[in-house]
């Protein structure tokens, strides 16, 4: 029986959602700052109206709704989805006050797109953005790529033991040690380590390409955070390929596969086994994926004649797919060749890449490589069933961490996350047909907002249909969060309507 | 307090003492895999081009 949620329950929820406000009001302080420090005045103002704001409304909710009642799981996946939805309201003010986006929901789609780590952008005029501006556009999306709630769960730890739920509940799987709060922590350690050495790389490298010392230290700062957090925004509208150099394109590589990464992988290597590498199942499956989808995007780009050279279809081959399947979405090109010049089987193989994303636990998004590896393990285990003898006991087994056995229940769940997934895409494609765009551009638009591929072939601008807007902030939204968290949000709306006393 | 045996590092020792250390031999881990992965891609990429003409 559907019961329905009383006054005490919207409590909690409301004021674990204004907790994270909260916080995302504290870290719009550091672009006030920045802005203030750099001589960008109005913007500095804008970020300290829209921080004061945040800090005032979660102040006052904490003060208001301050409650004993126990935070159960309902509570939490419910939380999360609301802070999701409700921290971009606040993040998008000094969107909107920079004058670089059309209307408030372009700044919303923005800040969602940022915290989801999604790479679409509705800015007009990217190159002439403010710094301080671009800036927050990152920071957004290194806060959304670790996780908002795990920022709470750092910052604000006091019984933060029981709010294990609220760090699943951000599409979060595996807690890699015994504490959340030391898995949280130790998030936040891999990020801010990896930002130093790889800031200070992006850094040497965008020197080496004949970029002054400060220039290149602020674009090295942005460029970590886009890549290493999988979200792919540029301060640049052509994104990498302004900078014109492979040596940067090469560390981004790395840190992009950083990015895809699970925390728990990162856990073994820092400990430096090797072998993890080589024996994690989804470690595996990613690496045949990529190698699979990275010769189809070559052989396309050969039949098209589109790079005159192996080097250079080898080398925009390799970033575009490592960009796409990492779901990134920093780009060596613009995106509207990959519907003039790249043929269809190249974008196809694109497409495929950033619907599969990265792996399970880390910033990427997409269907995993986990769930795609259990899944065709549950297949073989199947057709091992088929020919061999009745009797035969058959098990199949992956490695994460240490060697498992594939069971029932797992391949159950994977395939039916698979399957929502799928449904997710199918969805942004649909409402694009509809609109009347083609085949080709709803869908590679509706995966890259969906799985937080970000790679964009120029549907997503300021013009786009409001509906569209709203359906792939709804797809950035429900991807990030991997479903379930969304699904507890809309049955605590059901339960109200059709809940019983 | 508890200290640790010398010799052999325990996982407390590069997570939570000594994070850039644990950080270092990370990174250069994934810049390998990559490397390794680019280098295979590499020679799948040509050999399937030449099968391809």
């Amino acid at each position: 029986m559907l019961l329905r949620p009383d006054a005490g329950d919207f409590r909690l929820i409301m004021l674990y959602t204004s907790r994270v406000v909260y916080g995302v009001g504290l870290a719009m302080l550091l672009p006030a700052v920045f802005a203030a420090v750099i001589g960008e005045h109005a913007d500095a103002w804008s970020f300290l109206l829209a921080a004061s704001l945040a800090v005032m409304v979660g102040r006052l909710a904490e003060m208001v709704l301050k409650t004993r009642r126990a935070l159960n799981t309902s509570h939490a996946l419910a939380s999360v989805a609301l802070s999701w939805l409700t921290v971009p309201l606040f993040a998008a003010v000094p969107l909107l006050l920079s004058g670089h986006y059309a209307s408030y929901l372009d700044a919303y789609f923005e800040a969602m797109s940022g915290f989801a780590t999604i790479g679409l952008t509705l800015a007009n005029d990217l190159d002439h953005m403010n710094r301080s501006v671009n800036l927050w556009r990152h920071l957004m999306q290194f806060i959304g790529g670790q996780g908002i709630v795990v920022i709470v769960l750092t910052a604000f730890s006091s019984g933060a033991a029981r709010l294990g739920t609220l760090y699943t509940g951000e599409g979060r799987e595996d807690v890699i040690l015994p504490n959340i709060v030391r898995t949280a922590r130790f998030i936040w350690r891999v990020a801010l380590v990896y930002g130093v050495i790889g800031t200070g790389l992006l850094w040497a490298a965008l020197i080496a390409a004949g970029m002054g010392l400060t220039e290149g230290l602020y674009h090295a700062m942005n460029l970590f955070m886009a890549a290493f957090d999988t979200g792919g925004f540029s301060t640049q509208s052509s994104s990498v390929a302004f900078y014109r150099s492979q040596l940067v394109e090469s560390v981004l590589l790395v840190i992009m596969t950083a990015g895809a990464f699970s925390f728990a992988l990162h856990y073994q290597l820092w400990q430096g086994r090797r072998r993890e590498l080589v024996v994690n199942t989804e470690t595996r499956t990613v690496l045949v994926s990529t190698l699979a989808l990275l010769t189809i995007v070559a052989l396309g780009l050969a039949r098209t004649d589109t790079f005159i050279g192996y080097a250079e279809l080898y080398r925009h081959t390799l970033f575009q797919t490592v960009s796409a399947h990492t779901t990134t979405g920093l780009a060596t090109l613009p995106g509207r060749l990959f519907v003039t010049d790249w043929g269809a089987l190249a974008p196809g193989a694109i497409v495929a890449a950033m619907g599969i994303g990265g792996m399970a636990g880390s910033t990427a998004g997409g269907i995993k490589g986990i769930r795609l590896g259990v899944v065709l393990k549950g297949l073989k285990a199947d057709i091992r069933r088929v020919l061999l003898p009745e009797n035969a006991v058959v098990t199949e087994t992956y490695h994460a961490g240490m060697r498992k056995i594939v069971t029932g229940p797992q391949v159950r769940d994977a395939a039916i996350l698979l399957l929502l997934w799928l449904g997710l895409y199918l969805v942004g494609a649909l409402v694009g047909l509809f609109y009347g765009y083609p085949l080709e551009l709803s869908l590679f638009e509706s995966v890259a907002a969906a799985s937080s591929g970000g790679l964009s072939i120029g549907m997503v601008r300021p013009d786009l249909e409001t509906p569209l807007k709203l359906v792939y902030i709804a797809q950035m939204v429900v991807g990030r969060l991997e479903f379930i968290a969304i699904f507890a949000l809309v049955g605590y709306a059901v339960s109200v309507v059709r809940g019983k006393v | 307090m508890s200290t640790t045996p010398p010799g052999k590092r325990t996982l407390r020792d590069v997570v939570d003492d000594h994070p850039f250390q644990g950080g270092l031999t990370g990174i250069a881990l994934v810049a390998l895999a990559t490397v390794a992965m680019a280098a295979v891609a590499a020679a799948l990429v040509g050999l399937m081009l030449l099968i391809a003409g």
